[in-house]
C-alpha cells in the first residue's frame, strides 16, 4: 500500500511508550485501542488501555451486543497493574497485548474471571496514519501525535458458554500526549473496511470551540490519502444511540467514498462527563459490503436534556 | 414564500417552546455602543422585551427587561410592550421603533428602518429552517436613521442595521452551539449567516447580498477568537452562496452583551468593526453556547493567559 504523497513516517519505536511526551503534564496520557466488530454475530469486541500521568495504568475490555445499555461483557480496571519490558509485549491487569511486527500486527488476549476468553489478532492493511497529515492537523488537546490503522482481524471468544470464531476487519490506534476531553462538544469517529481490506476508511469529525475539525484517510486501490472533507449524518433513536450512519468522504486526491452503516452491536459507555456510544455496524463502502465501527461522543448532560424532554409539547 | 402579512403575528400552537420574536440592532462603533432591541410573545399572548445599550465587556449603559405582559390581540403593525413601541408601517419594507425609558432607564431611542433588499427566510436554504429554532424566520438588512439619548447625551445616526423575525417552537436546549452573524458594508453589500450544531448535525442558513443579487448561503467556514470570558473577540468567515460566489468577512469586537436563555444556553452578542470583501462593515456576531462548555473554555483561556504571564 502506498500513499498519494509522502506522509508521516512512524518508526518501530512509535509502537512503544513516548515518555518524553506522555509522562508529564496536566492531561498527559498514552493509549492503545483495538476494535473488532463482528456484526454477523451481533458482537463488538473493544479493548482499550492507557497510562495517565506517567505511572497510572488502566484498561477495559468490553463485548457489546444487541442492547446498547448492557454489554455482553465488561471488565474495567482504573488502577491497573502493568507488566512487561515495553509495549512490544506487555499486559495491564490481565489484558495481554503484543505487537510482534512493528507498526503492522497486534495480538490481544484476555481471560476474565467472570466469563470471557478472548483472543484477537490484528494485521494492518496499510502503514499507520498520523492526523498531522490532515489539513486540520492533530490538535494539541487531542494528542501530541497519534496513529490510526485499518486492519484484518481474526480470533475467537468464549463468553457464557458461547464460542465464536471470527475473521473480519477492525481498527486500532495509538495516541500519546495531552488529552483534554473538555474541548469536545461532539464527535464522530468512523472506521470501516471491506473484508478483503481493498477499501478502508478512517474519519474523525470533531465539534470543538464551535467549529468542525476533520481528520482521517481513505484507503482504496492500495493507495492511502488524507481525508479533505468529511460529511456524516446519523439517525439517532430516542436515547440518541445511532442506528444508521451515512457519510461521504473526499480525500486530497479528489477520490470520493460513501459509507452506509446500520447498527449491529454496541455499548453506550459513560466516561467522565461524556457518553461514548460505541457501535459495531453492518456497512457498505461505495456499495460494497463492509464492516464499520462508529463511535459518537456526546456530553452526557446534553443527552439527558434531550432524552428527558423528547416528546414533550409535541 | 414570504408575504406582507409575515410582518405580523403568526398562529402559535400551545407548547412550552412556542414563541414569536423580533430583533433589531443599531451598531455605533464610533461611540463604542451597541443597541439591542428584542421583543417576543408566547402562545398565551404574554409578551416581553429586552432593550439594552452596551459597551465593551458587557458594560450595560441602559437595560430594560420585562416579560409576561398580556398583549391580547395586539399585533406588530403597532406593538407596545412597556416603553418599547414598534410599527411595521410598510410591510416587509419599512418600520420604525422607539423606546422611552422609565425612572430606572435613562434611555430614549427612535429609529426608522428601510429594507435594502427583500427579506430572506431560512426555508429558502438547502438546510431549511430547523424545527428546533422556528417554523420559519426571516432576516433582512436595512438602512437605519434615528437618534439615541443616553445619560443626557444625544447621538444622531444614519447607518445600516439588521432585523429578524421568527415564529414557532424555539428549543434552545437542543442546540449545541451556534454562530449568527449579520453584517453590512453600505446598503448594497450585506449578509446574514447562521451556522448551527444540534444533535451532532451542522446546518447553515442565511444570505449574501452582493452586486444586486440576494443568494442563499450554501457553506460557511468560521474561525473565531475568544477572551478569558469565552466572549468572542474576532471572527474570520468565508461564505459560499448558491450562486457560487465566495464572500469573506472579518470582525473585531468593540462591544459585548452576555445573557442566558433556556436551561442550558448562554448568548454572547458582539458588536464589531469589520469588513466584507475588504469593504468596511458593521458586524454583529452572536455566539450561543452550552453554559458549562463556555465556562470550561473560559477557565482554560484564563489559565493559559495566567501561565503566559
Amino acid at each position: 500500500v502506498t500513499a498519494t504523497r509522502p506522509l508521516t513516517h512512524f518508526t518501530p519505536d512509535d509502537d512503544l511508550l513516548h515518555d518524553e511526551i506522555s509522562k508529564a503534564g496536566p492531561h498527559a496520557r498514552e493509549s492503545l485501542l483495538l476494535t473488532a466488530p463482528i456484526p454477523e454475530e451481533q458482537l463488538l469486541v473493544f479493548c482499550y488501555l492507557w497510562r495517565e500521568g506517567g505511572s497510572k495504568w488502566g484498561r477495559f475490555v468490553f463485548v457489546g451486543g444487541p442492547d446498547p445499555d448492557t454489554p455482553e461483557f465488561l471488565s474495567f480496571e482504573g488502577d491497573g497493574e502493568f507488566s512487561g519490558e515495553s509495549l512490544r509485549d506487555f499486559s495491564v491487569s490481565g489484558l495481554q497485548w503484543r505487537q510482534p511486527e512493528p507498526l503492522r500486527t497486534a495480538a490481544v488476549d484476555f481471560t476474565g474471571a467472570d466469563g470471557l476468553e478472548l483472543s484477537v489478532r490484528f494485521e494492518g492493511i496499510h502503514q499507520p496514519f498520523s492526523w498531522h497529515d490532515n489539513a486540520d492537523g492533530c490538535p494539541g488537546w487531542v494528542a501530541h501525535n497519534r496513529y490510526e490503522q485499518s486492519g484484518l482481524t481474526s480470533g475467537s471468544l468464549m463468553l457464557h458458554g458461547r464460542r465464536v470464531e471470527f475473521t473480519g476487519v477492525g481498527h486500532r490506534d495509538h495516541s500519546w500526549g495531552e488529552r483534554d476531553w473538555n474541548m469536545l462538544q461532539h464527535w464522530k469517529w468512523i472506521n470501516a473496511a471491506t473484508p478483503d481490506g481493498a477499501a478502508s476508511l478512517h474519519a474523525m469529525i470533531m465539534f470543538a470551540k464551535g467549529e468542525i475539525l476533520v481528520n482521517g484517510y481513505l484507503n482504496r486501490g492500495a493507495v492511502v490519502s488524507p481525508v479533505a472533507t468529511a460529511e456524516a449524518t446519523a439517525e439517532l433513536d430516542e436515547r440518541m444511540i445511532h442506528r444508521t450512519v451515512s457519510g461521504r468522504f473526499v480525500d486530497e486526491a479528489g477520490r470520493e467514498m460513501t459509507l452506509e452503516a446500520e447498527y449491529a452491536a454496541g455499548w453506550s459507555m459513560p466516561i467522565q462527563h461524556l457518553l461514548l456510544n460505541e457501535i459495531g455496524m453492518t456497512a457498505t463502502l461505495d456499495g460494497v459490503p463492509a464492516v464499520a465501527h462508529v463511535e459518537l461522543g456526546w456530553p452526557a448532560a446534553y443527552v439527558r436534556a434531550l432524552t428527558s424532554t423528547d416528546g414533550e409539547g409535541g | 414564500m414570504l408575504e406582507p402579512k409575515d410582518d405580523l403575528r403568526h398562529p402559535l400552537v400551545a407548547s412550552p417552546h412556542a414563541r414569536e420574536s423580533l430583533f433589531y440592532n443599531v451598531l455605533l462603533p464610533e461611540h463604542e455602543l451597541m443597541v439591542f432591541v428584542y421583543t417576543w410573545v408566547n402562545s398565551a399572548g404574554e409578551a416581553g422585551h429586552l432593550v439594552t445599550v452596551v459597551g465593551q465587556d458587557n458594560t450595560r449603559h441602559a437595560v430594560s427587561a420585562i416579560d409576561g405582559v398580556p398583549v391580547g390581540g395586539a399585533d406588530f403593525d403597532d406593538w407596545r410592550v412597556g416603553g418599547l413601541r414598534l410599527r411595521h408601517t410598510d410591510p416587509m419594507r419599512r418600520l420604525d421603533f422607539s423606546f422611552t425609558g422609565g425612572d430606572d432607564t435613562d434611555l430614549t431611542l427612535e429609529a426608522e428602518f428601510r429594507a435594502t433588499h427583500a427579506a430572506f427566510d431560512y426555508a429558502q436554504n438547502a438546510d431549511g429552517c430547523p424545527a428546533i429554532i422556528a417554523d420559519n424566520r426571516f432576516e433582512q438588512s436595512g438602512h437605519l436613521t434615528g437618534r439615541l439619548t443616553l445619560g443626557g447625551r444625544t447621538i444622531e445616526f444614519d447607518t445600516t442595521g439588521h432585523r429578524d423575525h421568527s415564529w414557532g417552537d424555539r428549543d434552545w436546549d437542543s442546540i449545541q452551539d451556534w454562530k449568527w452573524v449579520s453584517a453590512q458594508a453600505g446598503d448594497d453589500l450585506a449578509l446574514n449567516v447562521m451556522v448551527m450544531h444540534a444533535r451532532g448535525e451542522t446546518t447553515r442558513h442565511g444570505y449574501v447580498l452582493a452586486d444586486g443579487v440576494l443568494s442563499a448561503v450554501r457553506d460557511v467556514r468560521t474561525r473565531a477568537e475568544y477572551d478569558e470570558h469565552w466572549w468572542q473577540t474576532a471572527l474570520d468567515m468565508t461564505v459560499c452562496d448558491a450562486d457560487g460566489r465566495e464572500t469573506t468577512l472579518d470582525a473585531r469586537r468593540y462591544a459585548l452583551l452576555a445573557f442566558e436563555a433556556g436551561e442550558r444556553m448562554a448568548l454572547h452578542e458582539a458588536g464589531c468593526r469589520g469588513s466584507i470583501n475588504g469593504r468596511d462593515a458593521l458586524v454583529h456576531v452572536e455566539c450561543g453556547w452550552d453554559r458549562h462548555y463556555a465556562a470550561s473554555q473560559a477557565r482554560r483561556v484564563a489559565g493559559e493567559n495566567g501561565s503566559a504571564g
